[in-house]
């Protein structure tokens, strides 16, 4: 089963998402901050990584980067989900995809499957 | 004329096109003066409206410096006047001269030349204190430094009006400049602002679209049915809100915030805030403890404004005191208002940043790592509303991590 790990501080957001991933057949992984991102990436080597931008402590960019410069995950896909696009420009070659909120969740499925294929 | 007094004049010429103000003029035309004359004593008078003016002098014994005389009464008036020169032998047979003002002088002749010939604007005169007959040579002299003196006049005058302008323009220069700098900051603040209103405005959209997109694909279990509905309701009132507090910000911009004001019991309207904050804060478990005075006087407000700055001040409280953390409502009555406090255990505000929390758009960290939704206008509202309401409101805090508190008072509704 293929493994996401969905980074978000909205709580709303994170139980959607988790729905429609799990729904999909993706094994989901919830992180609800940048840190707590780093760590269960690290610890889980997801086959992609969902990563919203606008979070407390560590924020997606920051989080990525760190991800980025540890070998053991630096080749995990980042996929930046944000409601925020000119924060993504800053750091947009850390990111394999950038997904918008409002993101329609075929679309978001879309997006995740060209990295996390179902299996 | 001789080299010597040709080398005063020159020098003296010189000297007078670089004065820059009018006493460098008459310093050096007093000296230059009685220098190219011989003479005892020499005056600089400038003619003020319907006065001279003796403005300087260099002379034996004092004549008349610092005084004015009637342009009518004296003979440098005369001499401005009538646009000539005179020469006078003996000042008590002529009766131009105002023979008082001369008695207490050394003064027996004089020779004086009037300065701007066409239209004067000051007297030079040369004065001796024996019987002298003023020579061709001392008048063409002296007219001549009277030219050089008018010259220099009219320089000084340009000068003063070059530095005025230069000063009006390097003013308005640095008030264009501040005026830029405003413009671009309140831009800038505009520019993040609605970035921010976009961000605010996308994030509980994007939860709806997802579960809509889930119900439009049939009906799910009854417990995923009414996380669906409690979801959407939680995020559709998120957003109402957001568009109410944007409605408030540009009603009070534009001066249309109105209020139904009626005598009210503050404690009513806050106790109903307090209840629809109570869910959040023990989600974050935060403990909200609420003590208020009864009975209260009344006051002249608006409930539903009222409940709004309880709410706005409490979601605050909320939004910026992390888990385990105490918030405090308090309503008391002091000798001329009703005081509303809601004081909180969390993040507090940094001292440098106090003075502009009633700012529309700001938050003290407007980083991608700010850890509090919303839009940064919270207070805006809750200060304008306190306005309308001839009340004052305060935050205080004792720094970053010390708290927050901030106070709201109403005046106390009087009976006459």
């Amino acid at each position: 089963m293929s493994r996401v790990l969905v980074v978000e501080d909205y709580e709303d957001a994170r139980a959607m998402v988790e729905m429609i991933l799990e729904d999909a057949g993706y094994h989901v992984l919830l992180a609800a901050d940048g840190v707590e991102g780093v760590t269960m990436a690290r610890r889980h080597h997801p086959d992609a990584i969902l990563m919203d931008i606008f979070m407390p402590g560590i924020d997606g960019i920051e989080a990525t980067r760190q991800l980025k410069a540890d070998p053991e995950t630096a080749a995990v896909p980042v996929i930046a989900y944000t409601a925020k696009p000119a924060f993504v420009r800053d750091g947009d070659e850390l990111f394999a995809a950038v997904c918008m909120k409002p993101c329609p969740p075929d679309e978001l499925l879309k997006i995740i499957g060209e990295f996390a294929p179902l299996k | 004329m001789k080299v010597e007094l040709e080398t005063t004049l020159l020098a003296a010429v010189s000297d007078l096109s670089s004065a820059r103000d009018i006493p460098g003029v008459t310093r050096v035309v007093r000296v230059a003066a009685r220098t190219l004359t011989g003479a005892d004593g020499v005056t600089f008078v400038l003619k003020d409206v319907d006065q001279c003016f003796y403005a300087d002098e260099d002379a034996i014994s004092p004549l008349w410096k610092g005084r004015r005389f009637p342009l009518h009464s004296c003979i440098s008036g005369w001499v401005m006047r009538h646009r000539m020169p005179v020469a006078i032998k003996d000042i008590y047979s002529d009766d131009r001269i105002p023979h008082d003002a001369y008695r207490p002088t050394f003064v027996k002749s004089l020779l004086m030349v009037p300065v701007r010939t066409e239209d004067p604007v000051a007297a030079i005169g040369a004065y001796w204190a024996s019987e002298h007959e003023a020579t061709e040579e001392e008048r063409s002299t002296l007219e001549s430094l009277a030219t050089a003196a008018s010259l220099a006049l009219v320089n000084v005058q340009l000068w003063s009006d070059l530095t005025r302008a230069l000063a009006r323009e390097q003013q308005a220069r640095v008030e264009a400049e501040h005026a830029r700098e405003v413009a671009e900051r309140a831009s800038r603040l505009k520019d993040q602002f609605l970035s921010t209103v976009s961000h605010e405005l996308r994030t509980p959209l994007n939860v709806m679209q997802g579960w809509l997109w889930q119900l439009d694909r049939g009906l799910p279990s009854p417990d995923r049915f009414k996380l669906a509905v409690s979801t959407l309701q939680r995020n559709t009132a998120l957003q109402t809100q957001l568009v109410e507090d944007l409605l408030d910000v540009s009603r009070a911009i534009s001066g249309q915030l109105t209020l139904d004001l009626r005598p009210l019991d503050v404690s009513w309207p806050v106790q109903g805030a307090v209840a629809t904050c109570e869910d959040e804060a023990a989600k974050k478990g935060l403990a909200v403890t609420c003590n208020m005075e009864a009975p209260l006087p009344l006051v002249r407000a608006d409930a539903q404004r009222v409940a709004q700055i309880a709410r706005n001040l409490l979601s605050n409280a909320v939004k910026f005191t992390p888990s385990g953390g105490r918030i405090a409502v308090r309503v008391e009555a002091a000798p001329t208002v009703v005081a509303l406090t809601v004081r909180d255990t969390g993040v507090g505000i940094p001292a440098d940043f106090l003075p502009f929390v009633f700012d529309q758009f700001r938050q003290a960290d407007a980083r991608t790592t700010r850890r509090f939704g919303g839009l940064g206008i919270g207070l805006t509202i809750v200060q304008e509303l306190v306005a309308l309401h001839g009340g004052a409101v305060r935050a205080s805090s004792d720094g970053p991590n010390q708290g927050t508190s901030v106070r709201v008072e109403f005046p106390i509704l009087r009976a006459d």
